[in-house]
């Protein structure tokens, strides 16, 4: 595949080990963002191949960092008869105080796994008299897909259409990490996608105020070790920019279309984060607007109680303070099977990226 | 769009410009940015330019 085969070629990333290697004078702490990136680096070995970097696994899996109240919420709204619940297909298996959404379906609910929140739309087209309600979690990335689907159903009076929404944004939990007491992360990997939407120049003002590289990335090996390379050298340069090593996908000012969707139909909140906890505007709700598509008005859900597993670690994990390799129940009482937490669930997740690429004990 | 064998419609609303034999970056359904082939001619010559430029080909860019 074009732009693609390019970009996993075996002697160019051996060059850009190679410069790395010559370009850092001292060990370096990196973090990167995304799950989409952590899932590359543990499965092409990226982290070994540069042993003078240090790369810490970011909170950029969404299914992770999609709280346990709203895991619950899914859960009673989805267990009503005259609801069907539609969701990705890694939401269902994620643990909530009550069981997951699978374990639901087996006992009768009807939980559909879709591809796309526009299939969600197409539900509620064809059931027009049954509740169709779709889990809308995610970053910057999958969020003018959810707003879209909103605006669909709102322009056809799909009054039977909603979204449980727990949408997060990735530059507060930047902030959120580089404020934390004891923090080590010295620069940054961008998240792609994320920035393909919203640009980047609200990275421009994080990396001028804390003072560290952001090198917005792609995701295949060689995009990566390119962007490792070039958070290096600034690093070795004592410079904190932004620097786009994506340019073929992402451009400045993102994708402006995009964007006044998200506008139009989102505003910013203060969110919750799984394991990170609440972090200032670091999320959207549904506008006043389009209310009557908002499912956590529509279906009053009391609140439950929640209950993490005592064993799991995964909020150490998801602010980098931890490696899955380090919890004592990884790979034993928890595995993609039977997992403890939402990162050993989520093909995104550093858990389940450890498990599935054999980095079992090894630190 | 297809996908390496598959086909599926996507939605097109935030790539008002994609036309059809361009690349564009395929989300839940949703293009949500266009691979630009120019930036990707600059960056590939980029990399072939750190250490071993002989012993990559470079490749055939249409633009």
């Amino acid at each position: 595949v074009k732009y693609l085969d390019e970009y996993r070629d075996g002697a160019v990333a051996e060059s850009l080990t190679r410069e790395i290697a010559a370009a850092a004078t001292r060990p370096w702490v990196l973090m990167e963002v995304c799950g989409g990136q952590t899932h590359s680096i543990v499965r092409y070995g990226l982290d070994r191949l540069v042993p003078s970097v240090e790369l810490v696994h970011g909170p950029g899996c969404p299914v992770c960092v999609t709280p346990l109240e709203m895991i619950d919420r899914a859960h009673a709204i989805a267990s009503r008869s005259d609801v069907i619940f539609a969701s990705f297909g890694d939401m269902l298996r994620v643990p909530g105080s009550r069981g997951d959404l699978l374990r639901l379906r087996s006992q009768g609910a009807d939980v559909r796994v879709v591809y796309s929140p526009l299939d969600a739309v197409t539900l509620a087209r064809r059931h027009r008299d049954r509740e169709v309600v779709f889990f809308g979690i995610g970053f910057e990335t999958t969020a003018p897909a959810n707003a879209m689907a909103i605006l669909q159903a709102h322009k056809e009076r799909l009054d039977n259409f909603s979204m449980l929404l727990s949408h997060v944004l990735v530059p507060p939990a930047i902030a959120s990490i580089l404020q934390a007491p004891g923090n080590r992360v010295q620069g940054f990997l961008g998240p792609g996608h994320v920035c393909a939407i919203m640009g980047f120049r609200e990275y421009e003002a994080l990396a001028a105020r804390y003072r560290v590289p952001i090198v917005v990335s792609g995701f295949e090996p060689v995009d990566l070790l390119q962007g490792i390379l070039y958070a290096v050298r600034q690093l070795e340069a004592g410079r904190a920019e932004v620097e786009n090593q994506y340019a073929r996908t992402v451009a400045r000012e993102g994708n402006a279309p995009a964007r006044a969707l998200l506008r139009e139909v989102f505003d910013v909140v203060d969110r919750k984060w799984r394991g990170v906890g609440a972090i200032p505007k670091s999320g959207f709700r549904i506008r006043h607007e389009y209310r009557a598509h908002d499912a956590e008005r529509k279906f009053a859900v009391d609140d439950i109680e929640t209950r993490e597993s005592p064993l799991c670690i995964s909020g150490l994990i998801l602010r980098g303070l931890k490696r899955p390799s380090d919890c004592p129940a990884f790979g034993r009482q928890c595995s993609p099977e039977t997992p403890l937490g939402a990162t050993m669930v989520s093909s995104e997740g550093a858990c389940a990226a450890y498990f599935q690429y054999g980095r079992r004990g090894v630190a | 769009v297809r996908f390496g064998g598959i086909t599926r419609d996507v939605c097109l609303e935030c790539q008002p410009d994609a036309v059809v034999g361009d690349f564009v970056l395929v989300h839940v359904g949703f293009a949500i940015a266009r691979i630009d082939r120019q930036e990707a001619a600059r960056a590939w010559a980029v990399l072939t330019d750190i250490g071993q430029t002989d012993e990559i080909a470079t490749p055939e860019v249409e633009s």
